[in-house]
């Protein structure tokens, strides 16, 4: 090989390998602080964004959980620390933090978004923009609506997890494996639901304890004080928007019946009167398989929805004695009673979401998407027509399995 | 292998097989598909974005056979030499030039949409110069080796390209939801037609295909090769539509300025197996190093036979600082790219640059066959 195709060579592959890179100012990992959590506050008097970015602590790396409380001298460091700054737009609120932070942001492991109560009633669109719009932010962000302190959300110390953002995202992710009382949602389909007509974005709620009145007053669900510290904040409900405003919340009950109605529900446990007892027995049913079938009905100018639900589901519980297996009747029974809980879910949503004027449950979206035309006659007045829809249910409940033991042990 | 360049130069040849071509031809075709999407982002089909990827898919087709048709029946010349066989020396040598000027904006417009998506998504401090400096000397580097070397390099590409594109496809489908595509086709033709438009226009590509003919081993067979690469991309266009309006929704998709790298940025199959994008950005460089190559390739070669050169090696390093300059200049800012690539600019400038050739060509073809019957 001669000199010159050396020289072509080297140079051609000295150019593609600055291309691999991409690199033109260096960003040293010792020199950047990682955001795992972002929230957003807003303050109407001052029409200032507030946002608080929760970083992972290098210097509590892998130290484990410590009190927040007992911050003295010879307790490691947190593995996480929680700042905030305020700003004329959410972006610039971020970045109000550099004064603050010894380290460059990087935005790009935000695993939460965290949305103050007032932000959400005064609009989430400009928050929504920056996660859609910046580079390192992503729209795979989990969203929740604060109700309570921000602050004391970021600075709880969730028992089982080292961060408390990446323990809110775990929980989102794991607790409609379990219970279908959270609409877990990415951004993504936040910002997409806002984008489609005669559809209304439900977002999960966080209520965080005062934490302070907890630790004086009696225990409330499970423990107290410093050894085993209470709860501090409850992952349950929705907030209701109307466009990017939020107008109201769900319980855990009405986001329920808002899961049979979106096929959302993965893992429902109901409980329930025991066929056999007039009063005070219970029977505990899990459901497992949900599959429902929501069907747009227009007469004229009448609207009418017609949802169809099979319910697949276990005995998990008897408060009282029963011989499961013995009768068809009380199974039929059972079945039936399912049903009946269901059919209160979905009323109770469908009566909120009514009464609150959003259609959570996109049931104008589905007219749009399944008869256009229809759509078009009602787009302009369907703020009107929403309230007044009807939805006809129609529910299966079967339950094929009462797990391991086939009837209640006799005590003698 | 006899060499159908037959001046007998030692020129940089070699033949390319028709499978070669193909690969040449459907990256070219699908890097700027992927770039932005047109059918989503260009017009106001929004759910039906799909549909305009199938009407891309035949209309570019058609245009594809009135470009390369004329090709085989002169399987030894590029288009400047039988353009000046059918149109006279003059006028011949003035629809060569249209020729190479469409190759030169094909390939800033390329070129450009590649760095201005490094800036956005990756790396917004890095000099645009030099993401498209090192880009186009890559691919002069290529082109001064020939079109034997582009091909194979294509041929290389191709599985991974492909194959990566699959993947990110797979990995978006459990994110899909079905009602974000409907209403289908509940809105009337009109604002498909208009989704088409750019993505039709783009078919200029397939105007490198009368320079590469004469070297395809095949060159009956090449129109068909081309019309396969231009329906297998289109179907490509239409399936990304799809799933990028399926995963992200239809508003999201056609706000963003580059939808399919949002579209891998949303992929997020489980806690780990997320931040797809750069995978995506991976196989379009090499895509865009074999069109940027062609496209140089081809212009270099026409140049040099416009002028009568014998050899069109030499012109590379001048049409290199050309192309990264025209790239740079070709919008000052974004807005002013997307711009010109929405349906009424990119339209009537496709319009023009592919019916006049394309009207003479055939024309004098026509004209001259007729006369030749009526003389024989």
């Amino acid at each position: 090989m001669n000199w010159r195709r050396l020289i072509i060579y080297g140079v051609t592959i000295l150019a593609c390998a600055s291309l691999a890179v991409g690199c033109w100012n260096r960003r040293e990992p010792e020199n950047i602080a990682y955001v795992l959590g972002l929230g957003f506050d807003y303050d109407k008097k001052t029409r200032l964004y507030k946002a608080y970015a929760q970083f992972s602590n290098p210097k509590g790396a892998g130290a484990g959980a410590s009190n927040p409380s007992q911050g003295g001298k010879g307790s490691p460091p947190q593995a996480a620390w929680t700042t905030w700054a305020h700003g004329t737009t959410p972006y610039e609120a971020i970045f109000n933090l550099v004064p603050l932070v010894s380290r460059q942001l990087s935005g790009s492991h935000v695993a939460i978004v965290a949305i103050s109560e007032e932000l959400a009633r005064s609009g989430i669109g400009p928050v929504l923009d920056v996660f859609e719009r910046e580079r390192a932010l992503r729209i795979t962000t989990r969203p929740v609506v604060v109700k309570g302190d921000l602050e004391n959300l970021f600075m709880a110390d969730l028992p089982l997890e080292e961060i408390t953002s990446l323990g809110i995202s775990r929980e989102l992710s794991v607790a409609r494996l379990q219970r279908s009382i959270v609409p877990a949602k990415y951004l993504t389909e936040i910002i997409d639901t806002l984008a489609q007509p005669g559809k209304e974005p439900l977002i999960p709620k966080i209520e965080v304890f005062e934490t302070k009145a907890q630790s004086q007053g009696e225990p409330k669900e499970g423990g107290n004080q410093n050894r085993n510290p209470s709860p501090p904040m409850k992952l349950a409900g929705g907030a209701v928007f109307r466009g990017d405003k939020m107008v109201g919340w769900m319980n855990e009950r009405e986001i329920r019946g808002w899961c049979w109605v979106a096929g959302r529900s993965f893992r429902a446990v109901l409980s329930l009167q025991e066929p056999e007892y007039e009063s005070g027995e219970h029977i505990t049913v899990v459901i497992h398989q949900a599959s429902s079938q929501l069907k747009a009905v227009v007469d004229g100018d009448d609207i009418r929805y017609e949802l169809k639900l099979l319910v697949d589901g276990r005995v998990e519980d008897l408060t009282g004695p029963l011989d499961l297996l013995g009768s068809p009747e009380i199974i039929a029974s059972i079945n039936r009673r399912v049903a009946a809980v269901i059919r209160n879910d979905i009323e109770m949503a469908l009566s909120r979401a009514q009464a609150l004027n959003a259609d959570v449950f996109g049931l104008g979206w589905l007219l749009y998407r399944t008869r256009y035309k229809d759509w078009l006659r009602v787009q302009d007045r369907w703020n009107e027509v929403f309230p007044q829809v009807s939805l006809k249910l129609d529910i299966r409940a079967d339950i094929r399995r009462v797990g391991q033991i086939s009837r209640t042990g006799t005590i003698r | 292998m006899v060499n159908r360049n037959n001046k007998g130069k030692k020129m940089p040849g070699g033949q390319i097989a028709n499978r070669q071509l193909l690969s040449i031809l459907f990256i070219m075709r699908s890097t700027l598909a992927i770039a932005f999407l047109p059918v989503v982002t260009t017009g106001n089909a929004r759910q039906d974005a799909w549909a305009a990827g199938l009407l891309t898919g035949v209309c570019s087709a058609l245009i594809t056979v009135a470009i390369g048709g004329l090709g085989p029946k002169f399987p030894d010349k590029t288009v400047v030499e039988y353009s000046q066989e059918l149109l006279g020396t003059f006028l011949g040598k003035f629809v060569s030039l249209i020729y190479l000027t469409v190759f030169l904006l094909l390939a800033s417009i390329d070129v450009r949409v590649y760095g201005e998506v490094l800036v956005t998504g990756f790396i917004p401090e890095t000099p645009l110069l030099f993401i498209i400096s090192t880009m186009v000397i890559a691919s002069t580097y290529a082109a001064f080796h020939g079109v034997e070397i582009i091909a194979r390099n294509a041929e290389f590409v191709f599985p991974l390209f492909a194959g990566i594109l699959l993947v990110t496809f797979v990995a978006a489908i459990p994110s899909i939801d079905i009602g974000r595509l409907q209403p289908v086709l509940a809105r009337g033709v009109k604002p498909i037609l208009i989704g088409s438009i750019t993505p039709i226009s783009v078919v200029l590509q397939m105007m490198t295909l009368p320079f590469l003919l004469p070297r395809v081993r095949e060159p009956s067979k090449a129109v068909n090769t081309a019309i396969w690469a231009v329906v297998l991309a289109s179907v490509l266009l239409a399936a990304g539509a799809s799933i990028t309006i399926g995963v992200l929704g239809a508003d999201l998709a056609e706000r963003s300025v580059f939808p399919f790298f949002v579209l891998a940025r949303a992929i997020r199959l489980t806690d780990f197996l997320e931040r797809l994008e750069a995978l995506i950005v991976f196989p379009w460089g090499f895509g865009l190093f074999i069109g940027v190559a062609v496209y140089i390739y081809c212009g270099a070669k026409g140049l040099s036979q416009v002028f009568g050169l014998k050899d069109y090696r030499p012109l590379l390093p001048a049409m290199a600082v050309i192309w990264i300059a025209m790239s740079l200049h070709l919008a000052t800012d974004v807005f002013e790219l997307t711009r010109f690539l929405k349906p009424d600019a990119l339209g009537p400038l496709a319009l023009f640059l592919i019916g006049i050739p394309q009207g003479l060509l055939w024309l004098a073809y026509g004209v001259k066959t007729l006369l030749s019957r009526m003389g024989g």
